[in-house]
């Protein structure tokens, strides 16, 4: 279990955790708003990327576009396109600069750097057990990733 | 999300014979059919204390779901189903769920038996898996030698192993020993998208990482002679294991299929204990739609442990002998869902993280099995050995014709990799004269033996339980991990 911080701007209180069971990661985070929660989901899954693979500086700026019917699923389909993003273009998101969320439509900008091979450790994220909540101090959230 | 009853589900069950454990239908409202999981005493302990009964109960739950729910005893937790889990639906009232069949559609195993013995192998082993491991793609982000056009992909989507018998990757007499001829003809390409086509584009004939290996065997053992000469197998013959799937491609499909029946699941009106459980009836748009994508994801699968059958034909051929004889003993997938008869009615046979494993009457049984069974092969842990069994007619009445597929984690990847350095795991099998090639010591020590249950004990409770019968044990002589 590790645990580690970032925001979309600076520095933020987020935080998250990886949790590993018989076959799969649980990554929980914990961040003051829904934004800096996809942010930190960011960081977490760039952590899993070997530093080796990695590139030094940040590539190009992308634009995002996900959907899902609830904050759950919005993150899972984030965390999904960046498996996409790492094991076909080879890039991989590392800080989220915009965040808009629409209803069931999510639309994100973020840099990132380019990775020297296809990173293919995470099969997918599943709505296992994917929940997002809210109490008076932030939001909670909880996604496995099968690898 | 619904309701589910307190109590353990452990606490629920009933020991229902020597091997067999059943939690009744009445134990939890919204069950439809009981559930059956096959263990000892020793395994039951194991299978009771993580999720798997629970993730058991909910499958039990789904429309359509019919007989029972089962538990093969290397069942363990996993999204949605458990993995090691095996459930029927009617076509006609039924569900079809991605998860069901999970990330790697098609992952499975194939056996191929030498023309040498042990003996004849001698001080080439070492040589013969270097190469093998500088052949065939493993690891994280490796993909394969062939980069397919979208009309070759479209070709291997539908017509599986026997095309490429016609790309000179497959002999003739390879379809015929593989499930299915290597082709499930549901396959609708049009029906894959776009990012699972980036994603399996360069990776046919790649291993991918994880559990993943292509291993030289040794056959240590034999339990029933007639049947390991009907398989061609004898005492100390060379074979060669494989285990992979259908990489990034069944990966993504299931992933969009997934996404795409959790925004539908309220519009079909069902309610689901795990969201991962998503599923639309079979007889929908989108219950049409994801089974062909799968069957194209699992003719993907077949033809990518087909090319890796190709790369170990060529090392062999290089380092043994050009005429080395490398015949496919069987091929068969443990994650896939199945349009079969079960007591005269149609049903999607969801089968995730088991083997199928027909009798030696069962017409879908290859021509050369038939009076013997299907071959099941049960990878052991790397280092420990694996199976070969062939199914019973008996199956088809216990568990839809299914058999166990592995020897199951019982550690997680962490927790195996605090227990001992990867240094120490090859130094602990190159002791046992095991040669190992991995592409790093942490992948390694995430696939230890120890981190693993106890392959021959699964075995047993299969054999015993019925399903299928053991044939022959192998012992591992070298290991190219994923």
């Amino acid at each position: 279990m590790k645990t580690a911080s970032s925001g979309v701007r600076g520095v933020s209180r987020a935080r998250h955790e990886m949790v590993d069971h018989v076959s799969e990661l649980t990554l929980r985070i914990r961040a003051p708003s829904f934004p800096e929660l996809l942010s930190e989901a960011t960081r977490a899954f760039g952590e899993l990327v070997p530093p080796t693979m990695r590139g030094r500086r940040l590539r190009e700026r992308q634009d995002f576009e996900v959907g899902g019917i609830d904050r759950a699923s919005l993150l899972v389909q984030w965390l999904n396109e960046m498996v996409y993003l790492c094991e076909v273009e080879q890039w991989l998101p590392a800080v989220v600069e915009e965040v808009r969320e629409r209803g069931e439509t999510l639309w994100l900008r973020a840099s990132g750097v380019s990775l020297t091979r296809p990173f293919v450790l995470v099969k997918a994220a599943t709505l296992h057990g994917a929940r997002v909540s809210e109490d008076s101090e932030g939001l909670t959230a909880e996604v496995t990733l099968d690898i | 999300m619904m309701q589910t009853t307190e109590i353990p589900p452990a606490h629920l069950a009933q020991r229902a014979g020597d091997t067999l454990y059943e939690i009744p239908s009445e134990a939890r409202a919204d069950m439809r059919v009981p559930a059956r999981i096959y263990a000892d005493p020793w395994l039951w302990e194991q299978i009771s204390g993580d999720r798997s009964l629970e993730q058991l109960l909910n499958v039990a739950t789904l429309p359509g779901v019919t007989g029972a729910v089962y538990a093969m005893p290397d069942v363990h937790e996993g999204y949605g189903f458990p993995v090691g889990g095996v459930a029927a639906f009617r076509i006609t009232d039924g569900v079809i769920s991605p998860g069901g069949v999970g990330y790697d559609i098609n992952c499975g195993v194939r056996l191929l038996a030498t023309g040498l013995s042990a003996q004849d192998l001698g001080r080439r082993l070492e040589p013969l898996v270097h190469e093998l491991s500088r052949s065939i793609p493993s690891g994280t982000g490796r993909g394969g030698k062939l980069v397919l056009t979208d009309r070759e992909l479209d070709r291997v989507f539908t017509e599986g192993c026997p095309y490429l018998v016609e790309r000179g990757l497959a002999t003739p007499e390879d379809p015929p020993h593989t499930e299915s001829g290597g082709c499930l003809p549901g396959a609708d390409p049009g029906k894959v998208s776009r990012r699972a086509r980036d994603r399996g584009r360069s990776q046919l004939g790649s291993m991918g990482a994880g559990n993943h290996f292509v291993e030289v065997e040794r056959v240590a053992e034999i339990f029933e002679s007639e049947a390991a000469t009907a398989l061609g197998l004898e005492p100390d013959q060379v074979a060669v294991l494989i285990h992979t799937g259908s990489r990034g491609l069944g990966h993504q499909v299931c992933t969009d299929y997934v996404a795409e029946m959790d925004r539908a699941m309220a519009d079909n009106g069902i309610t689901l204990p795990d969201r991962q459980l998503a599923c639309a009836p079979f007889d929908s748009d989108a219950g049409r739609d994801y089974f062909g994508a799968m069957c194209a994801a699992a003719n993907f699968a077949w033809c990518n442990r087909q090319v890796i059958t190709h790369r170990v034909r060529e090392v062999c051929a290089r380092v043994l002998a050009p005429d080395v004889a490398v015949r496919l003993v069987y091929d068969v997938a443990h994650n896939v869902a199945k349009v079969e008869e079960h007591g005269g009615i149609r049903v999607c046979v969801h089968r995730k993280g088991a083997t199928r494993a027909f009798g030696p009457s069962h017409p879908e049984t290859p021509q050369a099995y038939r009076g013997v069974g299907q071959p099941v092969f049960i990878p052991g842990s790397m280092g420990t050995g694996s199976h070969v069994l062939v199914g019973r007619d008996e199956a088809l009445e216990r568990s839809f014709g299914s058999a166990c597929h592995g020897a199951g984690r019982r550690m997680s990847r962490g927790e195996a990799r605090r227990t001992r350095p990867g240094a120490q795991v090859r130094r602990e099998l190159q002791e046992r004269g095991v040669v190992v090639r991995c592409p790093s010591m942490k992948e390694l020590a995430e696939e230890a033996p120890y981190a693993y249950k106890d392959v021959d004990r699964v075995v047993d409770v299969v054999h015993r339980a019925g399903l299928a019968r053991k044939v022959a044990r192998m012992a591992p002589l070298g290991v190219v991990k994923g």
